[in-house]
């Protein structure tokens, strides 16, 4: 690429794919493994963690083909003009609508948890500007602000693991209630939480690592954001009767709250807005790979200018849907939207990639 | 110009932004230490507060006043206190709920629902006390000696838990677990009035959501070494009556950790047998015999004392199981290592036909500073 836009480096992609992939998801996949995969909600996670890095794999494939390209230089190379812009413009699309997902579920989180009173507009209007201020800057400066904020994750998993107090075996018991088959069916309720690895798509070419090392490191992000799930979801169901969990769709933060620090009482408010860094982060790399799509498409050098013009977008999405059937439907809207853009688009990149190349090596 | 731009935008931000809706001051809020919840004759529900009113000069202490309310619900009665009391009340700084035992009776899933369903309601920390009358009546003390009612309700129980008669505490968060938990069940400090004086009678028992039976405070404390835990003491005092070894003994077996077994077997007809066994180590801290505790005689009060502990604790269970109160968590275990069979079984029928093996081991091992 011509742009000389500074690199990061191993460590900061590590702490920015593991950024972008936690996001709100987390706080109900117990919730909702409970219903479908039972006691053995941890296998899902494992399982689904390990088709995240199949997927991640075939990304790799397809970028390594393409030295110093991202995603959308390679849907032009791939489409051709028109195609390869309505592509680009699917993904812009598929981008802004998963960061709105995403920050919509935030807010109603907050709101139901803290923030009773505080109408929604203004908590997605901060979020938004926060995002703003982030997104529009340099992938350097971002990267920086999700290694700074990943200190933020030891609190996190000292809240969590203090439930373990509470734990008790017995409740994750029988593992296998629900049979192989539905714990291999659940694996769809927990990968809308995995979402985010694919900004690896746009980021791959400003890594200052060999494509090897890119690829164990995302591998090693992929792991540690599985693990982490892992704990959580186990975490929960050792805390919760499977009975008590159908009625909780936040067990995370209900097992937080249940938590006495003496002087805290709830400690589920101090909990959540450091989650909501952590959301931000998410919703703010969407917004990046969103703004460098708008940059190729009009063929600018720099992403910034289109950065307000996204978050715009996302905030008036987020604005549209107010009851809970309308969310609903944003959230399965985005979840098929992901089987689109980043299995099955991708994987159409790949083969039509081995042909291109064949082609290349005829004419040359 | 741009600097004033700044100056503006950083003064406008911290007026507009650092203020939120979600706040509220304590000037304003009238908080409920203790509340009360009975059921009424044409089944609502009645609600009883502590309000605290804070001082109006920084020398006077704080003062309180109790107010009751009756409403279809728990929240709805809330409500029609809100219209009774002054200013917002609010349950933030709750530490205990005392009901009724005629709403006990009732079940507790419909009052309780509002505690775990809204946010603002603190769980953790709170207590749940059963009384034999009305919670109002207990409320409505307003003050023993000192102490406003909810103070003092919280100093009693938190003591009496060190005191081991009810342990691990019972919190609001552990009784919806409880509520929700078909293969356990609870039991929650049992009260009463008798005159002016607020006695603790020992633990309420219950099943699902039910009141269904008591223990007194002697076998409440039993029941507490029987769950494998204890407070700080848990002193029991037993007559023994063996040849020279004649006289009362008080002695503690809080202080040194309950070793527990804890086995749950199938038959081969699907009957479920329950391994219940504890050892208990026991400082003598009261003797009222003559005959001298050598190390002789330490051995046969240990034999004495484990055949009353066995015979009173195989008591305690007996009203559990009468009470159908599966507080040991038999059913949860059943859940986890035998599916099926617990999938077969009408577990609040079958309970009370598990058969438990108890046993008791008391060791004592230590006499004090005289034999």
């Amino acid at each position: 690429m011509a742009q000389t836009e500074k690199k990061i480096s191993a460590r900061q992609l590590f702490l920015f794919i593991i950024q972008a992939q936690i996001g709100v998801g987390v706080l109900s996949i117990p919730y909702k493994l409970n219903e479908t995969a039972r006691g053995g909600a941890g296998i899902t996670v494992l399982i689904t963690g390990a088709i995240t890095q199949l997927i991640i794999l075939m990304f790799w494939l397809l970028l390594r083909k393409f030295p110093g390209l991202n995603l959308f230089q390679i849907c032009l190379r791939l489409g051709g003009r028109v195609f390869g812009k309505l592509l680009i413009a699917g993904y812009i699309g598929y981008f802004v609508l998963l960061g709105a997902n995403i920050m919509l579920s935030a807010v109603g989180v907050l709101q139901r948890w803290m923030m009773n009173a505080t109408p929604t507009w203004i908590l997605l209007g901060l979020f938004s500007i926060m995002t703003y201020y982030l997104a529009k800057e340099k992938l350097t400066v971002m990267a920086r602000f999700y290694t700074l904020s990943s200190a933020l994750f030891i609190p996190l998993i000292i809240f969590v693991s203090y439930g373990l107090t509470q734990a008790r075996l017995e409740y994750m018991f029988p593992l296998m209630e629900a049979g192989i088959w539905n714990i291999l069916k659940a694996t769809k309720d927990t990968t809308i939480s995995m979402y985010g690895f694919e900004v690896i798509l746009i980021i791959f070419p400003l890594i200052d690592a060999s494509d090897k090392k890119k690829l164990m490191i995302i591998s090693m992000s992929n792991l540690f954001v599985t693990l982490f799930y892992v704990f959580v979801v186990s975490t929960c169901l050792m805390v919760f009767s499977s009975e008590q969990l159908r009625l909780i769709p936040e067990p995370v933060l209900y097992l937080v709250k249940s938590l006495n620090f003496y002087i805290v009482d709830r400690a589920d408010v101090l909990f959540l807005p450091i989650w909501s860094i952590t959301l931000v982060c998410s919703i703010t790399s969407y917004a990046y790979a969103a703004s460098v799509g708008l940059a190729q498409l009009f063929k600018r050098k720099s992403h910034g200018v289109f950065t307000p013009y996204v978050n715009a977008v996302i905030f008036f999405i987020t604005l549209l849907p107010a009851t809970p059937l309308a969310i609903r439907r944003l959230d399965v809207s985005a979840e098929y939207a992901a089987y689109l853009f980043i299995f099955i688009l991708p994987f159409a990149m790949v083969i039509g990639s081995k042909l291109f190349k064949k082609k290349v090596e005829r004419s040359a | 110009m741009k600097r004033s731009v700044a100056v503006l935008g950083a003064v406008l931000s911290t007026a507009m932004l650092a203020g939120c809706w979600d706040r509220e001051y304590l000037k304003d809020l009238n908080l409920a230490y203790s509340v009360g919840f009975d059921l009424t004759k044409d089944k609502k529900i009645k609600e009883t507060v502590e309000l605290i009113i804070p001082p109006e000069s920084e020398q006077s202490g704080t003062k309180n006043e109790i107010h009751s309310a009756v409403g279809p619900t728990t929240r709805g009665s809330s409500n029609e206190l809100r219209a009774r009391v002054r200013g917002n009340m609010r349950v933030l700084k709750n530490g205990v709920q005392v009901i009724g035992k005629d709403l006990a009776l009732n079940g507790l899933k419909p009052p309780m629902d509002v505690n775990f369903r809204d946010p603002d309601n603190p769980s953790s920390n709170v207590r749940l006390i059963i009384t034999d009358g009305e919670a109002s009546e207990i409320i409505g003390q307003k003050e023993v000696g000192e102490l406003k009612i909810g103070e003092f309700l919280v100093q009693k129980i938190e003591s009496l838990e060190k005191m081991s008669l009810f342990y691990p505490p019972e919190t609001m968060d552990k009784v919806f677990k409880a509520l929700k938990d078909p293969g356990q069940d609870f039991a929650l400090p049992y009260i009463g009035l008798e005159g002016k004086e607020i006695v603790a009678k020992g633990v309420a028992l219950f099943h699902d959501q039910y009141f269904t039976g008591e223990l007194n405070t002697e076998d409440s404390i039993m029941l507490v070494l029987l769950k494998g835990r204890s407070g700080d003491n848990a002193r029991l005092t037993k007559k023994i009556d063996d040849g020279p070894l004649r006289g009362n003994i008080s002695f503690n077996v809080g202080k040194k950790k309950v070793k527990r077994t804890f086995k749950v077997m199938v038959g081969k007809n699907g009957e479920v047998h329950v391994q219940l066994n504890i050892k208990l180590k026991g400082l003598i801290e009261e003797y009222t015999g003559s005959h001298p505790l050598t190390e002789e005689s330490i051995v046969r009060v240990n034999q004495e004392l484990s055949d009353i502990l066995t015979r009173q604790a195989r008591d305690v269970v007996r009203s559990l199981q009468k009470a159908n109160c599966d507080i040991f968590g038999v059913g949860r275990e059943l859940i986890a290592y035998h599916n099926s069979l617990w999938k077969q079984k009408d577990w609040s029928k079958e309970y009370p036909e598990v058969q438990f093996h108890t046993n008791v081991q008391v060791s004592i091992i230590n006499t004090g500073i005289i034999q």
